[in-house]
């Protein structure tokens, strides 16, 4: 069973509440800043494994001991960070679409076990797992807090999404892998220059996301994708700049998708409904109109790195797209 | 004859002339759902047999097995069980003063009226706290119900037209309800849904306290005024020659019926069904007189609604079905066997 | 009897006139207005010109097929209903009350979901039989019993088997990996976005169920005046009701098929044009047609406007936790809304009386 409400708005909690947010994630950062120096000299220290650390995350802090080897992952983001990191959960909720994993983690997650899925996750499978560590989301699993606090040590990242280098920072604390987590991302900062640099003055292409699901058509404006094509530096279209997460359309709006070039997702679930929609839409005399599309410059990505999957190594693929899409075009 | 014996509770000038019959299912009822509740306690994604659930119940147990019990699964079964005596005592009083063997809060929209509060709750104020929730779901069942008891006002109220108008306000329920889910932040949306089909997968303890101590308040009134029941189900004419004040009683009988219907709601989303079945099993069982019929009713609803969660949420594992799903299956059947059969009552 | 304003020939056939007038007037009104702004120049030039422009072309793929669309379900529904008044003898008595829109909804999303049932005419095949059985259940239902069919019994037994059905229609939900937010549109009732080949695959059915409906006015007027002097006049009362049974399970059903579960059209749009020309369903029935057409798409005109992007439900809802993320709400859901005070009123007469 996959239902598809995988994104959030971080708009969709009141003013107060951002700023208590924003004063989380800032002593998140600090409290990242500084075990990113301590950790230098911990990793590989066998003596360090018994020691207690405090992670303070959406929910408040927790104690987590040593590094976690039981990881429960109940976030699709949150199993991709941990992949990334060399960490295999013990169980994990099933991906949004694929049987029960995304092809491209199928092989890591063999014989990992499946607790139900995200939106919710089946509590007694995770208590018979006997994890040291599980992590969740608030925006997900806020009302389980308690009883998976009372399985063992829970860490929730406030929302997903658009935060994803927050949460990866987040797991990473978690899961005691912060030397990794400062490579990796080390390793993206410089990815970024590299694709700031090749693209120069093009860098102000005016990239346009649009995303058929089975029934629904979206324009996207502050979700996975267009938090990484926004840090790669490059533009949106201005219909496109909303602080909402996305806009549900109807075909009265195709004007809004031109662009410079467009990404075009399909959350396809098998049953070949999503991809119907998405030519039916792209065959539309509309569409077709679009001069996005008479310059052909209209490519269809995969939705699992653009949007469902949604951790590090998601956005590493988004940029290997844009990457392959727009340098061989501006070059 | 039946035999029958007859229990007086003086201060309250109250006495009870009851069968021995009830009597003897009603204990008969309350051992099943003991049973039923020890199972329940005990299936799960790990087995543990009833002789240590009844330890770990005692707090002797081993420490895994006090966690699973006492985190995971006893806030939800004892969420279950008080929900399932709400909406079944609830549906018993609507019967009763209705006179409808059809009429229960899901029908006359008294579930539908707590649910857009519930839901407008979720959707447009995301972020506060669950208890405001059940004051929600409270308050929007008992502002349809009045509104529903004030558009069937016409000179007194007809139960008939009582029924009718709930169903019409239902449906206005049922469209504010689809207006409020589509105009909220998507993640609520499937939260949304799942509250919806009557669901008690995060019950915590709170949810099973509030929901007590809210039910230990309805439950003895209810009981206390189930004597002017047994007057209204006689009919208006015959009630009010019997010295019933039949408009008064029949608003009062309304409303705790409402707050026991909103209570339900509140703790576990709309489980549909349970107040149409658990009462007329109970009739079944008893025979028509209400001072037997409630607390056999409100048993055999909290067995509905047990049996409906324990299969939810182990048929069909990992998935954690809602119960308002199954207890649904069991009330269609149920439904038709009951409209072919009571010609008499309709 | 009360009197009715069009009550000589010459009214009903002028009110027939100016109902075909209005229908006009709100087919225009839902092809110009929307999310892009039309002018009237353009409007006329969509269909004449070989190039059409982006707003032509919104006018001529979006505009023209939703109108049309709203225009014969409205018209179904409200005949649907009127069938069903005067077969249960209820006032009542319409596709969505008694849990027909309920029953064929939930056919369908069960075929979508268990049985991998994906194209349209699978679809509307679906509707009409969830349609009939659903029907059956509650006719069946309300009829059981010594004392008949009485108006609440059916009541009741509609919304015993709605309540059920959407139970169900939201546990599959639930269990299946079906996508929520497309079918909670699907199933609030909504014509936005439909293609003009989802009406033309219904079509044939409608006609057919309209001229049959049409045929059927003058042995159903007679019917209304009891059975037994429909008898008396030879008519075979069983025929006629079986046939009326049929059209309602061919328009409720390919109404679904095409809008999904749209509530209360055929309730209130029967007794609008009862109120106009009383009982006499050769005149009531093309009545219901061309009001219910009307009405259907001016709610799908209000369902545009209410939480349209920049209005002031969008602004007001901006200050709340709520995102509005679509344009649109289901036109079931305005139905819903303006169709319940209706209820509420005939509910309150018919008990009295």
């Amino acid at each position: 069973m996959k239902i598809i409400f995988i994104e959030t708005e971080v708009e969709a909690v009141g003013p107060w509440r951002k700023w208590i947010g924003i004063g989380m994630a800032s002593v998140l950062l600090f409290t990242v800043g500084c075990g990113g120096g301590g950790a230098a000299d911990q990793s590989g220290d066998e003596k360090e494994q018994g020691k207690t650390r405090v992670v303070e995350h959406a929910m408040g802090k927790t104690v987590i001991k040593g590094t976690p080897e039981r990881v429960v992952v109940l976030t699709n983001d949150g199993v991709d960070d941990a992949l990334a990191l060399g960490v295999k959960p013990v169980g994990a909720v099933q991906s949004w679409i694929g049987d029960p994993w995304y092809d491209f983690i199928t092989d890591e997650m063999k014989g990992v076990e499946v607790v139900g899925e995200e939106v919710q996750p089946n509590l007694e499978k995770i208590a018979a797992l006997k994890p040291d560590l599980i992590i969740g989301s608030k925006v997900r699993h806020e009302k389980i807090y308690d009883k998976l606090s009372a399985i063992a040590p829970t860490v929730y990242s406030d929302t997903v999404g658009h935060v994803w280098k927050e949460n990866f920072k987040l797991y990473a604390k978690a899961l005691n892998k912060e030397d990794q987590a400062q490579q990796q991302l080390k390793e993206w900062e410089q990815r970024i220059a590299d694709f700031k640099e090749s693209m120069g003055d093009d860098l102000d292409t005016k990239v346009s996301i649009v995303r058929f699901l089975p029934g629904l058509v979206r324009i996207h404006h502050n979700g996975f994708p267009d938090a990484v094509v926004q840090e790669v530096g490059l533009k949106r279209p201005q219909s496109q700049i909303k602080k909402a997460h996305s806009s549900e359309v109807t075909e009265e709006r195709i004007p809004e998708m031109d662009g410079d070039v467009m990404f075009v997702l399909t959350m396809e679930e098998g049953d070949g409904k999503a991809t119907k929609l998405k030519e039916e839409w792209m065959n539309k005399p509309l569409f077709k109109q679009l001069d996005v599309a008479q310059e052909g410059n209209v490519y269809e990505v995969n939705d699992v790195y653009w949007n469902l999957s949604g951790g590090i190594q998601a956005a590493n693929k988004i940029l290997d797209d844009l990457e392959k899409h727009l340098l061989d075009k501006s070059r | 004859m039946k035999r029958k014996i007859t229990i007086r509770i003086r201060p309250l000038h109250l006495s009870l002339l009851m069968d021995v019959r009830p009597l003897v299912w009603l204990a008969l009822l309350t051992l099943i759902s003991g049973a039923v509740f020890v199972i329940s306690v005990g299936i799960g994604e790990m087995y543990i047999p009833p002789g240590d659930v009844i330890a770990a119940l005692t707090g002797q147990g081993s420490p895994a097995d006090i966690m699973v019990i006492n985190s995971l699964r006893l806030p939800r079964v004892l969420t279950a069980l008080l929900v399932g005596m709400a909406l079944a005592v609830a549906g018993a009083i609507l019967q009763g003063v209705v006179r409808n063997p059809l009429a229960s809060p899901d029908v006359i929209g008294i579930t539908g009226g707590a649910s857009v509060g519930a839901v407008a709750c979720l959707t447009l104020l995301t972020g506060i706290g669950s208890q405001w929730v059940s004051v929600a779901a409270l308050a929007g069942g008992a502002l349809t119900t009045f509104l529903i008891y004030l558009l069937a006002w016409k000179k007194g109220v007809s139960p008939f037209r009582l029924i009718l108008i709930g169903i019409g306000v239902n449906a206005a329920a049922v469209g504010l309800t689809s207006l409020l889910l589509i105009i909220s932040p998507i993640h609520t949306t499937s939260q949304a849904m799942v509250w919806l089909t009557g669901s008690v997968y995060a019950s915590s303890w709170e949810t099973v306290w509030r929901t007590a101590a809210q039910v230990a308040v309805f439950l003895p009134l209810t009981l206390l005024s189930s004597r002017h029941l047994n007057a209204q189900e006689l009919g208006e004419s015959l009630a009010t020659g019997l010295g019933s004040r039949v408009q008064l009683h029949r608003l009062l009988l309304v409303l705790y019926s409402v707050a026991l219907a909103g209570i339900a709601v509140a703790a576990a989303g709309p489980i549909g069904f349970v107040g149409l079945m658990a009462p007329h099993i109970a009739r079944m069982l008893t025979g028509p007189s209400q001072g037997q019929l409630l607390p056999v009713a409100a048993v055999t609803g909290a067995l509905l609604v047990m049996v409906a969660d324990l299969t939810a949420r182990t048929a069909f594992s990992p998935l954690d079905l809602p119960a308002g799903l199954f207890t649904a299956v069991l009330g269609a059947p149920f439904l038709i066997v009951l409209l072919l059969k009571s010609e008499r009552h309709v | 009897m009360r009197s009715h304003p069009f009550r000589t020939l010459t009214l009903r056939t002028l009110g027939l006139v100016a109902g075909v007038l209005l229908l006009l007037v709100t087919l225009t009104g839902s092809i110009k207005w929307g999310l892009t702004q039309v002018g009237w120049q353009t409007l006329l030039n969509a269909f004449q010109t070989p190039e059409p422009t982006q707003v032509e072309l919104v006018i001529l793929n979006t505009r023209l097929p939703r109108a049309l669309i709203a225009l014969c379900v409205g018209a179904s529904l409200a005949m649907a209903g009127a069938l069903m008044q005067a077969l249960t003898r209820n006032p009542l008595a319409s596709p969505g009350i008694f849990g027909i829109n309920a029953g064929a909804a939930f056919a369908v999303v069960a075929a979508a979901a268990f049985f991998s049932v994906a194209s349209f005419q699978a679809y509307t095949w679906v509707a009409f039989a969830g349609a009939a059985i659903s029907g059956l259940i509650v006719y069946g239902l309300g009829s059981a019993g010594r004392t008949g069919l009485t108006p609440l019994k059916l009541t009741l037994a509609g919304a015993a088997m709605t309540a059920f059905f959407s139970t169900l229609t939201q546990g599959v939900l639930v269990t299946d990996e079906t996508t929520l937010e497309e079918v909670l549109f699907w199933l609030s009732g909504s014509i936005v976005g439909r293609s003009l080949q989802s009406l033309t695959t219904v079509l044939p059915f409608f006609i057919a169920a309209w001229a049959l409906t049409f045929a059927l006015s003058r042995p159903v007027t007679t019917l209304l005046m009891g059975e037994n002097v429909a008898r008396g006049l030879g008519q075979r009362t069983g025929w006629v009701k079986f046939l009326s049974a049929l059209c309602v399970m061919l328009l409720a059903g390919g109404a679904v098929a095409v809008a999904g579960p749209i509530g209360m059209v055929g309730l209130v749009v029967p007794h609008i044009a009862r109120f106009l020309v009383g009982n006499d369903y050769r005149w009531l029935l093309p009545y219901c047609a061309l009001l219910g057409g009307s009405f259907l798409l001016l709610a799908d005109i209000g369902a545009r406007y209410l939480i349209m992007p920049g209005g002031p439900v969008a602004e007001l809802l901006a200050g709340t936790a709520a995102r509005v993320l679509s344009d649109e709400v289901p036109v079931g859901i305005i139905t819903a809304l303006i169709g319940v005070p209706f209820f509420i009123t005939i509910a309150r007469r018919s008990v009295s009386e």
